[in-house]
This record gives C-alpha cells, structure tokens and sequence, in this order.
C-alpha cells in the first residue's frame, strides 16, 4: 500500500548498449518496477521518484527524460488539473446530502381544523418545521410520546411518516363520551320495600323519617321544594337511602358429595392432544390428576400440540352428611351466595333458618335475611305523574 | 522450527518461477551477464542461467528479477 502511493516516475532512457545502462543501475540498488523496451537503444523504465536524482547521476553517456509521474504524484497532478470537477462533484454531493435531509413540507391529516393547527403548533416548537433537517427515529418516537402525553383527552394516537422529504402526521383524536349533566327535575325513590335505616340526603326535601317501612317507588327525597304546602321550586334530588330488606331465601344442598384429595405425587409426562383428545406417553398414568400444561408444539393448520404436563395425583373421597350436617352446609351456602350479592356499605344484619325438608336425598332450606342494603333509585317527576 | 518460521516471516530462500515467456527469481543477489540470449543471475549459493532469444529484464527490484522473451533453458548451477 505504502509503496503503491509513493511517488514514481517513467524516465526514458537511450544509449548505444541500454543493456549495461540497466545493470549500473542494478548494481547501484536502484529498483526497476517496469522496463518497456523500445528499440535496442531505448526504453522507459518506471522508478521510485527519490532514485530520479541518483539515476541523473549515474546516466553518463545516456540520456535521460522524465516522462510521467505516478502514485501520490500522479493523484496531484490529477487533483490539479480536475480540481473544478472535483470541487464541484464535493459540492454537489454535499448539497445533495443536505437536501435530502432537509423537510420541504409537513402535512396534518385529520378533519379538524383546531387539531391540525394544534398538531402543527407543537411540532414546530418541537423543531419539526419546514426547511429544518429531518429528526431522527429517536427523537420523533420521544416527540410523538411528548405530544400523546401532553394532550391526554385530545389526542388517541399519533403517526409520523416520512415520505420523501415530506412529513405525513396522522392524528386520531381522542374521543370522549361526555356525561350530560341532565338537571330534570327528580324524586329519589326506594328501590325496594324495607325500614329505612339510613338517608343521606345531598339535594332534595326529605319526605321520610328513619325507621320507617316504605313500598318500592314511594319518595324518600322529594325533588319539589314546599312552603306553606305549595310547590315553591323543583330540583334534582340527590342522596343515599339504606334500609333494612327482607328476603326469604330457598336453598337445596346434596346429602352425598365428594371431594378431591391430592396425594402428593406429581410427574412430568409428554401429551400429544389432537382433536381434544390427549394421548398420554406415560406408563403408569394417573386415575384422577390436576394437570398444569406447557405447550412445546404447536401447529397452526392442523389441530394439534405436543405439551409437557406437570400431574398431580389426586384422590375422590365420597363424603355422607347427617341431616343436621347437610343443614349446617346449605346455611353455610345460602349466607355465602347472600353475601356474593352485596356490596360496599351492604351486610346481612340477621338470618334464620325458617325450614329445611329431606326430599330427593337433597336438603330444601328456606331461610330469612334482614339485609342492610342501598335502595336508592330516582325517578323525574314528570315520569311520577305519568305513571299515575 | 525456529529457521522455517523466520524464512516463513522473511522469506529469505531462493524462489525461481517460470510462466510462459517469462521467469521471475525472487532473493538473487546480482546479475553476472545480461545479453540477448543468455543471462546469468547470481544467488547466495547457486547460480541461475537462462539461455533463450530476445531475454529482456521486465522488473528489477532489489531481491527480484523479473525476465522475458523466448525461454530455451534454464540452468541451476
């Protein structure tokens, strides 16, 4: 490489015996790279440019012509003599470079007029503008991320493309179901028949007293403002109203049941499922077994997969209650499945067992609960007037 | 093992190569005659003859030699 871009020249040389102009040469260490001969007498010979001078003085009878450079010398000489071609490819491909790097235009597409002008705002603080460069993937992944957060309510998404040197933004808009404030004029209402036991009463004339049994739909909180027994104003009534409900609940819970007992041995064990149906690689396999699986193969065409399952044994004991015991259990299950229905502020505040039959080798259990419950629900007062 | 690897480093043995019209010897030490038909290369311890018509030196560098023309026989001495 070194001795590629040192310098050379082809001298030309003639002489009446070149032969021994050649072997001087040799014989001072001077490196021939290329001896082209001409006629007897004459031949260019290429030299490393530094032997040149020692050439010259070794020449004596011959004579002796620089002809042309090589190597670094050449590529000056070029570079000299092409330097406006050179500039100007440099140039040109600089230009080039920046103007393809260079945003020409930026285009907002949605319908909304406010959110292109909103989305064009914030991009241009953002420094995507029109003739500035072209931002990284980087920077306009944290850009779209910066907007997106900063309009959390207007803004879904936002899409950026890049086309050419032209920039497509593709907005979706947020939308938000906004709640209407409707300001009818209503009554709050029981939802359900039960003693009052609470009322929390936020807008609206109270129009029941605590412990006081009210039918569904009667009016807790009157929406109609009274003085001296004429209507003065309507309003929407808003509260909480929590009563005592009564409810009779029938039950039936069986005799004989089982349960399913683990008993402590696991494996793994390949299973080939096709169709639904597992094949077992196992030699002793499990009567009955909870099974974790773990899908190894899968095809996408053909329904079937190969899966490692992790089985645990387990065992099926039948359980017999006495009478008394299946009584207990079905209590127990109709309080759970009463509770499952409750929610926040709601509990049971007492329940009785009212009978439980024998019948079909099942327990029939009706039992009573007295449940604190919300039984809040509102009703406009034209509505009222109308159902009347 | 030592003398292989400093002549596989330095590559200091004599190599003669012949193509078609042209033979190269590469570590020679310097030329004894150079004439149209015979040229005599000098090596550290052998002698290279080349005897043909027309033999021209193409390349003379400092541990290589470069010769062409109608190669009849070359002689190692």
């Amino acid at each position: 490489m070194i001795n590629f871009l040192r310098r050379k020249i082809i001298i030309n040389a003639k002489g009446r015996n070149i032969k021994r102009f050649i072997k001087k040469l040799n014989a001072n260490k001077i490196e021939l790279l290329k001896i082209d001969y001409i006629s007897d007498g004459e031949v260019n010979v290429l030299i490393y440019k530094d032997n040149y001078e020692k050439v010259l003085e070794l020449k004596s009878i011959y004579e002796i012509f620089d002809t042309e450079s090589y190597g670094i010398g050449k590529i000056k000489k070029i570079m000299k003599v092409c330097k406006f071609l050179i500039l100007s490819f440099i140039v040109g491909l600089v230009l080039f470079i920046i103007l393809i790097n260079l945003v020409f235009d930026i285009e907002v597409v949605h319908s909304d007029k406010d959110l292109r002008k909103l989305i064009s705002n914030e991009l241009k603080e953002r420094g995507i503008k029109r003739y500035h460069f072209k931002k990284s993937y980087v920077e306009i992944s944290k850009i779209k991320n910066e907007i997106i957060k900063k309009y959390p309510n207007k803004i879904e998404w936002i899409e950026i493309e890049e086309v050419g040197t032209k920039y497509i933004v593709r907005v979706e808009e947020r939308k938000i179901n906004k709640i209407e404030e409707n300001n009818t004029p209503r009554n709050l209402i029981a939802k359900k028949n039960g003693v009052v036991k609470q009322i929390i009463n936020h807008r609206g004339e109270q129009v029941i007293d605590l412990d006081t049994y009210v039918n569904k739909g009667e009016p807790i909180i009157s929406g109609e403002i009274y003085l001296n027994e004429k209507v003065m104003g309507k309003v929407k009534a808003e509260g909480k109203v929590y009563a005592e409900v009564w409810y009779n609940v029938k039950t039936t819970y069986p005799y004989t049941s089982y349960k399913e007992i683990k008993t402590g041995k696991r494996k793994k064990t390949l299973v080939l499922n096709f169709l639904n149906k597992d094949i077992e690689f196992s030699l002793n396999k499990y009567e009955h077994k909870k099974s974790k699986e773990k899908v190894i193969l899968k095809n996408n065409i053909i329904p079937i997969y190969l899966s490692l399952d992790n089985q645990e044994e387990t065992k099926l004991i039948d359980q017999v209650l006495t009478f008394d015991e299946a009584v207990i259990k079905a209590e127990e299950y109709s309080i759970k499945q009463m509770e499952s229905k409750l929610n926040g502020k709601e509990y049971i505040i007492r329940s009785k067992n009212l009978k439980s039959v024998l019948k079909d080798s099942k327990i029939e259990l009706e039992m009573f609960f007295a449940v604190y419950e919300d039984i809040t629900a509102y009703m406009e007062i034209g509505e009222e007037d109308a159902k009347k | 093992m030592f003398r292989e690897f400093k002549n596989y480093i330095l590559e200091q043995d004599l190599e003669i190569t012949f193509k078609k019209n042209s033979v190269m010897i590469v570590n020679y030490i310097s030329i004894d005659h150079f004439e149209s038909e015979k040229i005599i290369v000098k090596c550290e311890d052998k002698t290279v003859i080349i005897k043909g018509e027309n033999l021209r030196v193409k390349k003379l560098l400092k541990d290589e030699i470069l010769i062409v023309g109608i190669i009849k026989n070359i002689e190692l001495r």
